[in-house]
């Protein structure tokens, strides 16, 4: 069994095919996406600006990273269960849809980016997180997060224009 | 002459007649600029809030999230509008007898009343009362929640 062959079955199932077909779940759907990107990559995008020093630099690196994990984890919960069903909803068409793809790389990228720094940095921020200069990794690690879950949006945005 | 009408003659004008007929890149790249601008405008925001909620940094006082975080509200903010403007632009007419578009510039009025009024006030004092501060911070996100879930709806009706 294919990949597409796969997709092809969730895309004739029943309930793939009242949710694409529903007159509110799927608008509602893809605005709950959107609420949920708000809260994830929105706080994320924050946390990035001030690991690559370019805005927040008068707020506590450390507390940033420890308050806002759980804001952070449940907006991405949001995100990522509204972004399943749509891909359920959707899953044969968006299997041919170029900038799909290209966001799932990103996506991948940037998830792989964040446990490494969470494994490795995050999750012990109170001891370096304070210090002047921070740490290159830390530094790196937010403009790779920056980078990729930008292009994550773009190409998220930009996958109605090639359906 | 009627609004529709100075909206026909925009729509009808050379320069927007050029814009939709653009690249159909010019308005994708728009679209996505308006997602990105609104999205770092959420998320200083969202940031303030919590902060007002008492829901994180409580040990940075407010007034300083505020500032710290006003050039990503006030840009994305100035990026959301400018390209929402043009979206806007591209078919006035189109948009004006969309049903949600009415709502969300209605409430998008109202967003912007009470952020650049209350929010500005609670957020530049250092004394704050907190059932102020939740009040402001529950309407705010509402209102603002509100202008993306009638934006998203634009596309749907």
């Amino acid at each position: 069994m294919t990949l597409f062959d796969i997709v092809h079955l969730i895309q004739e199932s029943e309930s793939s095919t009242a949710l694409r077909e529903s007159q509110y779940a799927f608008p509602l759907l893809e605005a709950f996406h959107l609420l949920g990107l708000a809260v994830s990559f929105g706080l994320i995008l924050l946390t990035d600006l001030r690991l690559t020093g370019l805005l927040l630099k008068r707020i506590p690196l450390a507390e940033l990273l420890n308050q806002l994990r759980y804001y952070i984890f449940g907006g991405f919960a949001l995100t990522f269960l509204t972004g399943g069903l749509l891909f359920w909803a959707e899953a044969e068409t968006l299997y041919a849809n170029l900038p799909f793809w290209l966001k799932v790389g990103c996506m991948l990228l940037a998830c792989l980016n964040a446990l490494y720094f969470e494994l490795k940095w995050g999750h012990r921020a109170s001891q370096w997180a304070n210090e002047a200069v921070l740490p290159l990794a830390a530094t790196r690690a937010g403009w790779i997060s920056l980078s990729f879950w930008t292009l994550a949006t773009v190409f998220g945005r930009s996958i109605p224009y090639y359906l | 002459m009627t609004f529709v009408q100075i909206l026909g003659w925009v729509q009808d004008s050379y320069l927007i007649t050029q814009l939709r007929g653009a690249h159909h890149l010019v308005i994708e790249i728009t679209e996505v600029l308006h997602v990105i601008g609104l999205v770092s405008f959420l998320a200083a925001l969202v940031l303030v809030n919590l902060r007002l909620l008492g829901f994180g940094l409580r040990s940075v006082p407010h007034p300083q999230i505020a500032a710290a975080v006003a050039p990503l509200l006030w840009g994305g903010l100035a990026l959301t509008v400018l390209t929402g403007t043009t979206l806007f632009l591209s078919g006035p007419v189109r948009y004006f007898y969309n049903s949600a578009f009415i709502p969300k510039m209605a409430v998008l009025g109202l967003a912007l009343l009470v952020q650049l009024t209350l929010y500005r006030k609670v957020t530049r004092s250092e004394q704050v009362a907190p059932w102020l501060a939740q009040g402001s911070a529950v309407l705010s996100l509402s209102l603002w929640l509100g202008v993306g879930l009638f934006g998203r709806a634009i596309g749907y009706v």
